[in-house]
């Protein structure tokens, strides 16, 4: 308990710091979650809200990648399994019942998720490019890759891009 | 036939020689009869010849006789003579000799003889007639002489030849007739013995052909039970070796069975001993399964208590891992308590950063509130591994009570199998008991009889020397025998049999 406060209080200066510093060097923050056993990070202001869901309705005619839509607080979002749009093979067992609304104000849907990891602001420091054997299709919607292992996700691409978005 | 058969050969023998020996003595009657026979015919003939030649010679006489008379009568004077007178009376006295020599043969044939009686006395009164005669003429009565002469002398000469001739003739139709008899007699006397001479001759070959052929099947036999009498000789002696051996070896194990015997006497004393240590120590045993008896008794209450406990912990434990369950689901529930208000927190922080730089204070709050949940749900997550080893441990517990509980029956029934056990110990014991008293009696009476067989081994041992002695004998003798073998075999091939 002492260790997490100490962790909270260390967060709670570096945070007021990333304020200061954000004002110079313009910091990002990015909401990191877990899809089976891959971790994506995505800036937060994509990010409209976070929710748990219990069962999707599946949409015949779809992509593979769409999972189905589902009913949040009176409105029908749909929602995409993105380890499957980004072709990374799934692995283990997941819940998938955590559900990421990403919106640019017009465009809104989910994405599934297992995990709410936290908020982090120190990623972008870490950020490196796309090795380049990478497919090149979903180079667009990828951003870079961490130190620590997680994909940073262009949240543009994925709000308006024609490969993710269908009418 | 059969009868014939079923005699001994010796016996068919000696009747074929004794059929033989009658055969030939019959022959031998048959022949001497006829031979007699034969003889008496020939005598017979010879008696008749010699009675016609008498008779012949009797009439020459008488013919001579009157003759000299006559001669007398005509020459008187001749008288004087003397050596006259010796011829007459020496043919009176031939003829006087030969009546009588005839009336003598003639007394097997009575007919002849009544006439040979006549002609002697007619021959009688002849003589007397001459003598009367002689007698005139020497007076010299010459008248009545011839008187004499012509009426007695003549007449009687004639009856005197007449009655010869009769007899004579009779005797050769006699003799005419025997012949003829004996011809006959003669033919059947030769085919007699020429009938009987062929049919012994028959008989004495047919015995010995078939005394031969009994003599081939004889020494056939013979033959084939020497070559068996050799065999069987030889068998034996190599049998009679084998049981010489194995009488040795019967001799050996004699000994070494004595020996044996002696052992098992010395076992039977110690087996003795210990069949009354056995009951001493049996009686003990009895007392032993007395005691455990009430001990098992004991037992089975005590384990009957903890069987109680058991059940108690049992049901304790099971109450517990209700209650664990109970706690699981409230745990769960603070999970999802925790996860909802992660979320809640993380609609907070991005509200508030939506909010901009009035948000900011909301932003820490909502972290805040993010780490508690967080915490929060590690807390239960911890809860939740405790939980998991509770339970854990309360279902090893529940097995462990479930096996304490059924080793406890099992504890149950093996004390009271043990109780049975020993019941049947304690029963079995006393029969051990009386099983050992049996065997201390037995023992003893397997010693006396061991002192018994040492004597009898003894006699066995005697015995059996006597047989190797006696076997050795019956060697010998197989022995002779396969010599004897032998030698009728060399007699067989030596006779040709």
């Amino acid at each position: 308990m002492n260790k997490s406060k100490a962790i909270l209080k260390s967060r709670a200066k570096s945070n007021a710091l990333i304020i200061d510093k954000q004002i110079d060097k313009a910091k990002l923050r990015f909401l990191v979650f877990r899809v089976v056993k891959e971790i994506y990070a995505i800036e937060q202001k994509w990010v409209k809200e976070v929710v748990k869901v219990r069962g999707f309705t599946e949409i015949p005619g779809t992509p593979d990648f769409v999972i189905g839509v589902a009913n949040i607080r009176g409105a029908i979002y749909s929602a995409i399994n993105i380890n499957r749009f980004l072709s990374s093979k799934e692995y283990g067992l997941s819940e998938l019942d955590k559900v990421l609304i990403v919106s640019n104000g017009v465009t809104e849907y989910g994405i599934v998720a297992d995990e709410i990891i936290g908020f982090s602001d120190t990623l972008a420091e870490s950020i490196s490019e796309m090795p380049d054997n990478f497919n090149d299709i979903y180079r667009e919607f990828i951003e870079g890759i961490c130190k620590n292992g997680a994909l940073i996700l262009n949240g543009r691409a994925l709000t308006d891009n024609k490969k993710i978005i269908i009418d | 036939m059969e009868n014939f058969l079923k005699f001994k050969t010796r016996g068919k023998m000696i009747i074929g020689f004794a059929v033989i020996v009658v055969a030939t003595i019959l022959f031998s009657i048959i022949s001497y009869t006829n031979h007699n026979r034969m003889n008496r015919v020939i005598i017979e003939n010879a008696l008749l010849d010699t009675l016609a030649y008498e008779l012949t010679g009797l009439r020459a006489d008488e013919n001579r006789l009157r003759a000299l008379s006559l001669e007398a009568l005509f020459y008187p004077e001749r008288l004087n003579d003397k050596l006259f007178q010796q011829n007459i009376d020496l043919k009176q006295r031939d003829i006087l000799q030969k009546t009588k020599g005839l009336d003598s043969l003639l007394t097997s044939y009575p007919e002849q003889k009544l006439l040979m009686s006549d002609l002697t006395k007619d021959v009688k009164r002849y003589v007397e007639n001459r003598d009367l005669m002689i007698s005139f003429l020497l007076d010299g009565k010459e008248q009545e002489a011839k008187k004499v002469v012509n009426t007695e002398q003549d007449i009687l000469y004639e009856q005197i030849r007449e009655k010869s001739i009769i007899i004579e003739t009779q005797l050769l139709e006699m003799k005419a007739k025997t012949e003829a008899l004996s011809v006959k007699a003669e033919r059947v006397v030769v085919f007699q013995l020429l009938l009987l001479g062929s049919m012994l001759v028959l008989l004495v070959l047919t015995i010995a052909i078939w005394t031969l052929r009994i003599v081939r099947k004889i020494t056939a036999e013979i033959r084939s039970g020497v070559e068996i009498l050799g065999t069987a000789s030889s068998d034996i002696l190599s049998a009679v070796t084998e049981i010489s051996a194995g009488a040795a070896e019967t001799a050996t194990a004699v000994t070494e069975t004595t020996t044996t015997i002696e052992e098992v006497r010395q076992t039977a004393m110690v087996s003795n001993q210990k069949a009354q240590s056995l009951m001493e120590s049996s009686q003990k045993a009895s007392d032993s399964a007395d005691k455990g008896r009430d001990s098992v008794k004991k037992l089975i209450s005590a384990i009957q208590h903890i069987d109680n406990q058991m059940k108690l912990i049992s049901e304790t434990v099971v109450k517990l891992s209700e209650q664990n369950r109970t706690i699981a689901e409230i745990t769960s529930t603070v999970a999802d308590i925790a996860d909802q208000s992660n979320l809640l927190a993380v609609n907070a922080a991005i509200e508030a950063a939506k909010a901009g730089e009035h948000g900011r204070g909301f932003t820490i709050v909502a972290q805040e509130i993010r780490s508690l949940a967080d915490q929060s749900k590690k807390a239960t997550q911890q809860v939740k591994e405790i939980l998991n080893e509770i339970n854990k441990s309360v279902n090893s517990t529940v097995g462990v009570t479930d096996q304490g509980a059924k080793s406890v029956e099992e504890g149950i029934h093996r004390v009271k199998e043990s109780g049975e056990v020993i019941d049947i110990l304690a029963d079995n014991v006393e029969d051990a008991v009386e099983a050992a008293i049996q065997i201390s009696s037995s023992t003893r009476q397997q010693m006396a009889g061991m002192d018994q067989i040492v004597p009898a081994m003894e006699n066995i041992k005697r015995a059996s020397e006597q047989n190797v002695t006696g076997i050795n004998h019956t060697q010998d003798t197989a022995q002779q025998i396969h010599l004897l073998g032998r030698n009728l075999k060399t007699i067989l091939i030596k006779y040709n049999l």
